[in-house]
C-alpha cells in the first residue's frame, strides 16, 4: 500500500522525557521501598525482607525482559501499527543491565530464600539431594546469570539497530531485526524458564509444575502489555505524539492486553486443574500451602485481580480505545501482577514443615513500589535519550494511517 | 422520483486515497444506497462512508452467554442430577472438570453463530440493490469502484452521473438492468 504521499507527516515530536512529577513520585517510590526493606532488615526479619527484595526485584525484570520480548514479537509479526511506540519496549530494555544486577542478587538471600541451599537441609532430604546437581548456588549464579546477560546482550542489540535506522534510514536494519527477533524468541523461551525456575519454581523446591515456565511467561506478557498501555495511554491522553499515537494504536494495543488477559486465566487455570485432577500429593502441596493458613482469600482474590475484572472491563470496543478507561484498566494488571508473584514467593517462605502465615503484603507491596519507582527513572532516563518516534522506518507511514 | 429501469451509477478511483475523500463526499451529500467495491480492505473506509458500528458483536456476546449456559446445563444434566458416576473420589458437581467444555462450547457457539449470523446480516445489512456481477475490470486489482445505487432515496439517474463525475471518478456510466447484471 502506497499512500504516504498524500499525507503530510505531522511535525516530529521530539524527545519525550518524564514529566517532572512523575520523575518526583518515582523517587518517592524508592525511598518507600529502602525504608521498606530496611525496617525489614533492622528487624532481623531477613525471610520476609528477602521474599520482598524478590518479588520486586523479579516484577521490574519482567518488565525489562518484555521490552525486548514485545520488539521481537512485534518484528517478527511485522507489526506496522507500533512503530510509534517502539521508544517504549526499548527503553524499557534499559533496565536489564541494573535489573538484571539487582535480581541476581537474590542470590545473597538464598539462605533465606531457598532451602535447598542449606547443606544440612539438603543432605537429610533425598528428593533435594537429587535435585542438588540443578539446585545449587554455583549453577543458579552461573544459568540465570548467563540468561540475564543474553538478554542484556539482545535488548543492546535490538536498540543499537534501531539507532542504526534511526540514522541511515532503509529497510535493512528491519530485516536485522527481525534475523535478531527469531533467534531472541527461541533464547527467551529457554531462559525464561531458567530465571522463573531458579527464582520462583525453587521457592517450592519439592514441588515441580510443568506449566510453571508458560505461566511466567504470561504473566510477563500481560504486565508488559499493561505497562506499555499505561505509558502509551499517558501520552495520548496528554497530546504528546499527536499526529503520531492515536486510539487506533491504543486500541490494537489494548487488544494485546486483553488477549493475554485471557491468556493468563488459560495458563493459570490449566496449571491448577491439571494438578486437581492428579490429585498427586507432591503436586498439590503448592495449593494446599496456598489455600490454608489464611492463605485462601488472598489465592481467591488473584483471578478476579488478574482476570475475571480486567476481561470484563477490556470488553466494550471504547475500553480500549480511550485512555482515560485504558489506562486504569492497565495500571490494575500491574498491581495484579504484584499480588501473583506475592503469592508465588510469600507462602513459600515457611520451608519444610511449619507453613508460613498470610499477612497484608505492606514490606512487599513497599519493595515492588521502590523496584517500580527505580525502574521507572531507568525507563525515563532511556526513553529521553533518543527521538520519540522512528522516523525513518519504512512502515511509518502504514503506522500513521492505521485504523481499526 | 421516475420509475427507471437504471440499477445504479458506477466510477472508479486509482487511488484509495481518492477513494477515501470520495466517499466522505458521497455521505456528506446525504447519498444512503452507495458501496465501495476495492481491491483490499481501506483503512478508515467505514467512517468516511458513515456506516454505524456492527451490531455483530453483540450477537456474539449473547451465543457466547448462551454456549456457557448449555455447557454447563448439559454437564450438570449428565454428570450431576442423571447419571452420577465416581470419578477418582471427586464430588459429582466438580467445576473445574467443567471448565474445558464450558469454554469450548462458548467458543463453538460464539464461533459458528457469528458465522451465520454474519451471513444473514450481510445479506440484510447490505445496500439494497448490489451492483451487477462485472462492475469494472480492475476492480479487483488496483480500481476502487463507487457504486450509487437507483434504491437511494435522493436518486436522479443525471444529477447521480453528474455528481460522481463530479467526484473526480473515471469510467463514470449508468448501469441498466439487463446490461450486465
Amino acid at each position: 500500500m502506497s499512500y504516504d504521499h498524500s499525507h503530510p507527516r505531522p511535525e516530529p515530536p521530539g524527545r519525550l522525557a518524564l514529566p517532572g512529577s512523575v520523575q518526583g513520585l518515582a523517587v518517592a517510590l524508592v525511598l518507600v521501598g529502602g525504608a521498606a526493606l530496611g525496617w525489614a532488615f533492622s528487624r532481623g526479619e531477613a525471610q520476609l525482607a528477602w521474599s520482598s527484595y524478590l518479588i520486586g526485584a523479579f516484577f521490574a525484570l519482567g518488565l525489562g525482559v518484555f521490552g525486548a520480548a514485545w520488539l521481537a514479537i512485534l518484528y517478527l509479526a511485522r507489526g506496522a501499527w507500533s512503530v510509534t511506540m517502539r521508544r517504549v519496549p526499548e527503553a524499557m530494555t534499559a533496565w536489564l543491565l541494573p535489573g538484571g544486577v539487582l535480581a541476581l542478587a537474590a542470590g545473597l538471600g538464598a539462605r533465606a530464600l531457598y532451602h535447598w541451599s542449606h547443606a544440612d537441609v539438603v543432605a537429610k532430604d533425598a528428593l533435594l539431594t537429587h535435585k542438588a546437581p540443578f539446585l545449587n548456588l554455583t549453577m543458579f549464579y552461573a544459568l540465570v546469570g548467563a540468561s540475564l546477560l543474553l538478554w542484556v546482550a539482545f535488548g543492546a542489540a535490538f536498540v543499537a539497530v534501531s539507532r542504526r535506522q534511526d540514522r541511515d534510514g532503509g529497510i535493512g536494519p528491519t530485516r536485522t531485526a527481525r534475523a535478531l527477533s527469531a533467534a531472541f524468541l527461541v533464547v527467551f523461551a529457554l531462559t525464561i524458564s531458567i530465571v522463573s525456575f531458579y527464582l520462583l519454581l525453587s521457592l517450592d523446591a519439592h514441588w515441580f509444575s510443568t506449566m510453571f515456565a508458560v505461566l511466567v511467561f504470561t504473566d510477563v506478557v500481560q504486565t508488559g502489555t499493561a505497562f506499555v498501555a499505561v505509558v502509551a495511554g499517558l501520552l495520548v491522553a496528554a497530546g504528546k505524539l499527536r499526529g503520531f499515537l492515536n486510539e487506533n494504536h491504543l486500541h490494537s494495543l489494548g487488544k494485546m492486553v486483553f488477549a493475554s488477559t485471557g491468556f493468563w486465566a488459560y495458563i493459570y487455570f490449566c496449571q491448577h486443574m491439571l494438578i486437581w485432577y492428579a490429585n498427586l500429593p507432591e503436586e498439590t502441596v503448592y495449593f494446599l500451602r496456598r489455600t490454608s493458613n489464611g492463605w485462601l482469600p488472598y489465592i481467591l482474590l488473584l483471578p478476579l485481580l488478574k482476570f475475571v475484572v480486567p476481561f470484563l472491563l477490556l470488553v466494550p470496543r471504547e475500553a480500549k480505545r480511550k485512555a482515560g478507561r485504558l489506562v486504569p484498566v492497565a495500571a490494575l494488571i500491574v498491581f495484579a501482577q504484584f499480588w501473583e508473584l506475592y503469592l508465588m514467593v510469600a507462602p513459600a517462605m515457611g520451608h519444610g514443615g511449619e507453613a508460613a502465615h498470610a499477612h497484608l503484603p505492606l514490606v512487599e507491596l513497599g519493595a515492588t513500589l521502590g523496584f517500580l519507582g527505580l525502574f521507572t527513572l531507568v525507563f525515563g532516563w532511556s526513553l529521553a535519550r533518543h527521538d520519540a518516534v522512528p522516523l525513518k522506518d519504512p512502515a511509518l507511514a502504514e503506522c500513521l494511517d492505521y485504523h481499526t | 422520483m421516475m420509475p427507471t429501469s437504471t440499477k445504479g451509477v458506477l466510477g472508479h478511483f486509482r487511488e484509495p486515497d481518492e477513494a477515501l475523500a470520495a466517499a466522505a463526499k458521497v455521505r456528506d451529500a446525504g447519498w444512503k444506497h452507495f458501496d465501495f467495491l476495492t481491491p483490499f480492505p481501506i483503512h478508515g473506509m467505514e467512517e468516511a462512508m458513515g456506516q454505524r458500528r456492527s451490531w455483530i458483536p453483540i450477537a456474539t456476546a449473547v451465543l457466547a452467554a448462551c454456549g456457557i449456559l448449555f455447557a454447563q446445563g448439559l454437564q450438570n444434566y449428565v454428570m450431576v442430577w442423571d447419571w452420577p458416576m465416581n470419578f477418582g473420589g471427586k464430588p459429582h458437581a466438580s467445576w473445574p472438570a467443567f471448565i474445558p467444555i464450558t469454554f469450548e462450547a462458548m467458543v463453538f457457539w460464539a464461533a459458528l453463530g457469528t458465522a451465520l449470523v454474519a451471513i444473514v446480516a450481510g445479506k440484510r445489512d447490505t445496500v439494497p440493490q448490489p451492483p451487477p456481477m462485472v462492475v469494472e475490470t480492475g476492480a479487483t486489482v488496483d480500481r476502487f469502484v463507487l457504486w450509487i445505487s437507483a434504491t437511494d432515496p435522493k436518486w436522479n439517474p443525471a444529477e447521480a452521473e453528474t455528481f460522481v463525475r463530479s467526484l473526480g471518478a473515471q469510467g463514470v456510466r449508468l448501469v441498466d438492468g439487463g446490461a450486465d447484471a
